[in-house]
This record gives structure tokens, sequence and C-alpha cells, in this order.
């Protein structure tokens, strides 16, 4: 019996070993920053691009914080994680990273001192990104100013501040490894896939993640971010009308397409960023996306009548008609709150040619599965992007309470999609005006 | 008939309640303070405050308001009395053709109510939602600012 337990120690010990030795990476010496002027200037600009490609800027800087000298905060179910600051100062950024070291951690996940980086930063994506490619973003990140700002420290449940334990998340959730072109494929959707998967890590948010935050499988069916949803890039995708490529690279570029709506929430800093760097790129994501969300976008039989009955003045003919929980709400106060509220910029009997509000029954937050991203839209309204041409929409944070939001919700829902009720809004409302009304004090 | 309250006092108003709160307070109740700006959100000339906060009243159907306290410029001062804010606007002369005052003053209210004290980046903030046509934003800003030195 007692030899039985002895042995069983000396495996415990044995694995963890093993698995000390498997988890640990070795530091990469600390070296002098490299001078600004040593960097080729054209390798600096197409980092630059790379950058924006890669939102490097929006998830390492803090709210009105200086540039990349990080602090973000990422709300996650393992805990609270800030971003590190990458910006060239020695002692707080990686100013004192070398390119093997820049690349290491893109590429693998680990930190110059050898130590694994937490998911959150996407190197299961920044893997698949070529050599060249991350030398002209160290470049152009140890060309910028450099910030002296020490980021908060995580507050990781127990015990995932151990950071060895990150060895075991990759073992089941990351493949190590650069781009492989699939063959058959034409140019822009080589460099589309190239991006969609790797630098620009769209699965980041539009992938579910599984128990572990892993994603492995149902790429871009799905996911979600800051209690927003992100919608399916795939056959799930949940469209009322087909998206063309040209819609796609617009809605990248400039944030609006008057079939579909507004990019809004986290996507709002992702078509800044594509919208500032040259088009062939949005024109390679939207070949790629294109491919992959193409043959399930028309989820409804009537699409191409929607595009017509969109612009006859439908409002004041029709009624609500569904079934579920959602009735009572939506009967309640949702068509009196949507005649009142929504329907002066939303319907072509008010003055939609001024407001440029889109028919709801073409919306794709309408037609999604998750009621987070309407509920977010009717609180906090829509500032447009600079390139977008439409009339800001005003928010309803402090004119409609919860319940109210709730059962306009469940009205447009019931009238302007076929999708199934939606489930759990006075909740959804309760939490995302709750946390508007917080962060708006 | 829909019950609602306006500045202290309870009306019974016989209107669809989906008819935004604007024309109710300007047609029925001939309170015509708040104004038709744009009708779409975008001008703030009709703003209100519902339960202490700033609301365009363009966009909001009466219907939704039965249960909450509404305000409007009458309910702040009368022209013989008015109130702290709306003596800071005279002082600093703040309106030019005046049409978009008693929003602006509106919107001012619920900061002061929520933030006696505002600084500047938060006035400018909040102030952003309404907009003057004539340009006397800076005035604007001056009355809010002197308003914000004493009590309202």
């Amino acid at each position: 019996m007692r030899k039985a337990l002895v042995v069983a120690i000396v495996i415990v010990i044995a694995a963890a070993a093993g698995f000390l030795a498997y988890s640990w990476h070795p530091e990469i010496p600390a070296v002098a920053r490299t001078s600004p002027d040593q960097f080729d200037k054209a390798l600096v600009a197409r980092g630059a691009e790379l950058s924006s490609l890669g939102n490097c800027q929006s998830c390492h800087t803090r709210p009105q914080g200086p540039a990349f000298a990080g602090g973000r905060e990422f709300a996650t179910p393992f805990g609270e994680i800030y971003s590190t600051n990458i910006s060239p100062d020695p002692d707080t950024g990686i100013g004192n990273w070398s390119e093997d070291a820049f690349r290491r951690a893109l590429h693998e996940g680990v930190s110059r001192s050898g130590s694994h980086l937490y998911p959150v930063f996407p190197y299961d994506h920044f893997t698949l990104v070529s050599g060249e490619d991350v030398k002209a973003i160290y470049a152009y990140l140890m060309t910028r100013a450099p910030v002296r700002a020490e980021p908060a420290q995580n507050r990781l449940r127990f015990p995932l501040g151990f950071r060895p334990l990150l060895a075991g998340w990759k073992l089941l959730n990351f493949t190590p490894g650069r781009f492989q072109p699939a063959a058959g494929a034409s140019e822009d959707e080589q460099a589309g896939a190239y991006l969609v998967q790797g630098l620009t890590h769209c699965g980041s948010c539009h992938t579910p993640r599984n128990l572990t935050g892993g994603k492995r499988g149902r790429e871009l069916s799905g996911g979600e971010v800051e209690h927003w949803y992100a919608p399916a890039l795939n056959a799930n995708a949940s469209s009322p009308t087909p998206w063309s490529t040209e819609q796609i690279e617009t809605y990248l570029r400039v944030g609006f397409v008057e079939n579909h709506g507004v990019a809004a929430g986290p996507m709002r800093d992702v078509v800044e960023n594509i919208g500032a760097v040259d088009p062939r790129h949005a024109r390679a994501i939207a070949a790629f996306i294109g491919k992959t969300l193409v043959p399930g976008t028309s989820t409804r039989p009537d699409a191409k009548d929607l595009l017509v009955s969109a612009t006859a003045p439908s409002f004041w003919q029709t009624s609500a008609g569904n079934q579920t929980e959602a009735k009572t709400l939506a009967a309640n106060d949702g068509a009196m709150l949507y005649a009142g509220a929504c329907a002066m910029c939303h319907e072509p009997t008010g003055l939609r040619f001024s407001a440029r509000g889109i028919p709801l029954q073409l919306s794709k937050v309408v037609a999604m599965p998750d009621p987070r991203n309407i509920i977010h839209l009717i609180v906090e309204g829509i500032e447009p992007a600079p390139t977008a041409r439409f009339a800001r929409m005003p928010g309803f944070a402090s004119s409609l309470d919860d319940r109210q939001i709730a059962s306009l919700a469940a009205y447009v829902r019931s009238r302007f999609s076929r999708g199934p009720a939606w489930q759990g809004l006075e909740s959804h409302a309760a939490t995302i005006r709750g946390e508007y009304m917080r962060m708006h004090r | 008939m829909i019950s609602i309250n306006v500045n202290g006092n309870t009306h019974q108003v016989n209107s669809d309640p989906s008819v935004p709160l604007l024309y109710v307070l300007r047609d029925d109740l001939k309170l015509n303070g708040a104004k038709y700006g744009c009708g779409l959100g975008q001008c703030g000339a009709c703003t209100v405050l519902v339960d202490n906060r700033a609301a365009f009243a363009c966009l909001l159907p009466v219907g939704a308001v039965a249960n909450r306290k509404v305000t409007t410029l009458e309910g702040l001062g009368t022209i013989e009395k008015p109130s702290p804010l709306q003596q800071a606007f005279i002082e600093e002369q703040a309106a030019q053709c005046g049409f978009c005052i008693p929003g602006m003053i509106m919107r001012a209210q619920a900061l002061l109510l929520e933030k006696p004290a505002p600084n500047e980046a938060e006035i400018r903030n909040h102030m952003s939602a309404n907009l003057c046509r004539c340009g006397t934003h800076m005035r604007i800003l001056a009355a809010v600012r002197r308003a914000s030195q004493q009590p309202t």
C-alpha cells in the first residue's frame, strides 16, 4: 500500500517536472534599442499598414491613453487582463527586445523573458504571419515614441496567474506554423485568407470559444466580444439579403452599407484601421469572406423582395405578428415605441431620405440570432465613422427604461425578421444599459 | 387618455401614445419652450428632462413617459424670477436668434443636476448633443460655466 503511494507520488512529481520542462523557454537577451533612423523608411511604412491591419494600437492603448503604451482592460471569463506596453521604452515597453524576441512572441506566444503570454494576445493567429511582415511591424513599433508606462496588474482566477500552465492551454488550442496557401484560390482570396486567419485575426471575435477559451473548429461561426455578438461570417450568417464582395469591401473601409447596416461597437475601430490603409487589403479580405459567407447569407426565401418592400411605405399598414414570451413585451409597448422613436428615421413615410436610417427588414442586427447588438445600438446610438455618410443615431439610454428597450427590441424582431423570438431581452437590456449609465455618470 | 407629469403638474392628455412628447407639450399643453428643430434627434432644440436626464422630446413617444417626471424650460423659472442657469444665459447674452436656447438650457440643467461643478471637458462633452446655427456656442459655454459656480 505504502509502496503504491510512493510510486504514485513519484509519477506525479515526474509528470510535473516533465510539464515544467516542456513549458520552459529560455530568456532572449536584452539588446540596446536600435536608433529609429537605422530602420529602412519603406519597411517602416509597410509596418504601419500591417500594424493597422493587425489592430495593434486598438488593443495596446488604453482609452485616451498614449499610443501603444498598453493598459486597456480585457474582461475575460478567466479574469481581467491588461494589454502590455509595446512602445519602444526599454524598461516598461519592448525597447530592449531584439527582432528575434518579437518574432517569438508573435509566432509562439512567449515573452522575451521566456514566460508564456496569455492568448488574449492572439498569437494563435499571429503565428501565421510571415517573417517578412513581422520584420516590418517590428521596424514600425521600434520607431514609435517610447512611453514609460506600467500597465495595471492582471487579476486572474486562481491558479491561472501561474503562467507555465499556459503550456497546457497551448497543447490543447495552439498550432504554431506559418500560413500555407490553399490550392486553387485567386490571388485576392489568398491575400485575404492570409489576413483574415493571420494578422487581422478576425476569428478572435467571430469564432466561438470553448470552455478553455480555445477555438478549434467552427471557424468564423459567430463569437462574442465585450458584450457584443460578433456575427457568423460563414454559412451560419444571418444577413437578410446576400452580401456582395463589393459591399463587404465598402463595409470594411467605410463602415456603412445601406442595405445591411453600420459597423458599430468593437468593429468600428477595425473599420477605422482598415479604412486607413491601401484599399487592396479590404478587397482581399472581402474576396475571402465573400467565399466563406455566400452559401448561407440568404436565410430568407424572399430576400429579393425585401429590397423592393424596403422602399414601399410599409409601417402604417402592417402589425406585429409572431409567437412566444417576447409577444407580450412586443405587444405591450413595442409598436408604440417604434412608431414614436424609430419610424421617423427608419420609415419612408418619415424623414428617412434625410437621416438614412436603414429599413429594419434589411438590418443585419435585427436578423442576428443574438439581441445584444441591437440593444447596444438602442442604448448608445451610433456615432458614424468619419467616412460613413448618415445621420448620427441618438441613444435612448436616458429616455427609455430597461423594459421599454426590451419591448422595442422584441417588437422590431417580430415585425422585421422571421428568426425566432429573442430570449432574455430584459436582462440583456439591464446589463447593457446599466453598464452604459455607469460609464456616463 | 394618458396621464403625464410635467413641471410638477399632472395632465390628462387625449393623444395616441405613439405621438412624440414634443407635440403634446406644444400643441396640447401650450408649453412652447421646447422647439421643433430637425425631428431626428440631431439638433437638440427639443431637449427636455425626463427623470432629470436630458432627452430629445421629438423622438420620445408620450406613452413612454406616463409614469415619469418631465421638466421643460417653463419648469425652471419665470421672466420675473429666472433660475440661476437662466440668469447666467441672460448675463452672458448667450442667445442670438434664441431658437436653440431652451434645449441648451435643459441640456445644461441635466449636467448641473448630476455634477454641480463640471470641468471644461465635461461641459463640452455633455453639450455636444445640441447645436446652435448662429454660432453662439462660446457664449453658451460661458453661461454654463458661470452657472456651475453657483447653486442651481
